[in-house]
């Protein structure tokens, strides 16, 4: 059974969609590829908003999630720990 | 002149830089775990920040009192034996460093043994707090004969050192990942160090221990950026 994703995992996954998708991301489509039911994702990005690791921005009338430069480090940070969980086998 | 450690004259003092670098390293290990633990407050990075900030200060303990011992000892005593005026002075300089050595030392092996310890813990299951209680005495008690029989602190680092090697070895056949195979190898390489200080009465091994010891750290250190790097360099998993 797939062990249950921690909440650094679900944010790294937000963050990563993010990422992929160029720096910024529909909120349907994050919802999508970080596996989030709409609810879970509200609530996530509530957080990430007020933490300003994303902000939402505006292009041809549509919302998009864009991920901000502190997001950007904190994405790496976290990319930093899960190799370092990696390496050191916890 | 009281002799109170064993390295030989012309390495008086460089040890001191050697454990500095092993000091730079851990402690920087220790920061970038704590940060760690402030994103996802995980307890296995708390207890690894833990462990590594021992070892820094167990290090920092160890040079401050080489530093002091080494300045009274080999510089300060030696200038008043030249000048033999005050026989007493002498005596009560080399009671007082003796003390100060005792002190010192004790709060570097203390502390060495228990970051250790913590460190390999974080690999078993979850103890009760009487179970560390039990075995933090323990090193209280080893740190203690150890004035009289030094190997017994290096003797019980052995035994971490390579409880730990084995440890990664059996995660690096899990993972085959070449930064676990580098961390099992550090280990290794300082616990062998911790095999040549149980002969340290002889200078040469003394030297060649302290040597072994840096190059044991130096290439934690290596493996610890090299897996920063990597974190960095994956975009994606």
């Amino acid at each position: 059974m797939a062990k249950k994703r921690s909440r650094t995992d679900i944010i790294y996954d937000m963050l990563t969609a993010i990422q992929r998708k160029g720096g910024y991301i529909k909120p349907t489509h994050l919802m999508y590829k970080a596996n989030l039911s709409y609810k879970q994702m509200n609530l996530y990005l509530d957080d990430l908003l007020e933490n300003a690791v994303v902000e939402r921005i505006q292009e041809n009338k549509n919302d998009y999630i864009a991920i901000t430069d502190k997001g950007s480090h904190f994405l790496n940070k976290i990319r930093e720990m899960r190799e370092f969980d990696s390496a050191f086998g916890i | 002149m009281a002799h109170f450690v064993f390295s030989p004259e012309w390495f008086l003092g460089k040890d001191i830089l050697v454990d500095f670098i092993s000091l730079a390293a851990l402690s920087l290990i220790a920061w970038v775990t704590f940060q760690f633990y402030r994103v996802n407050h995980k307890k296995e990075h708390k207890l690894m920040a833990v462990s590594f900030g021992l070892l820094a200060v167990s290090f920092l303990a160890k040079i401050l009192t080489y530093a002091v011992i080494y300045y009274y000892q080999y510089l300060h005593l030696r200038d008043i034996d030249v000048v033999a005026t005050v026989a007493d002075t002498t005596f009560h300089g080399i009671r007082y460093s003796y003390i100060f050595f005792a002190l010192g030392f004790s709060f570097f092996r203390l502390a060495h043994l228990a970051g250790l310890y913590f460190l390999y813990s974080v690999y078993q299951e979850k103890k009760s707090l009487s179970d560390t209680l039990i075995i933090l005495f323990l090193f209280f008690m080893i740190t203690y004969f150890s004035h009289n029989s030094y190997f017994a602190f290096h003797l019980t680092g052995l035994v971490l050192l390579l409880l730990m090697t084995w440890r990664y070895y059996q995660i690096y056949l899990r993972n085959q990942l070449v930064t676990t195979r580098n961390l099992m190898l550090s280990f290794l390489i300082i616990a062998l160090s911790q095999a040549i200080f149980i002969f340290q009465t002889n200078p040469a091994y003394y030297v060649a221990a302290e040597l072994i010891q840096f190059l044991g750290y130096f290439t934690l250190l290596i493996t610890f950026f090299t897996v920063l790097y990597n974190g960095k360099k994956k975009k994606s998993h």
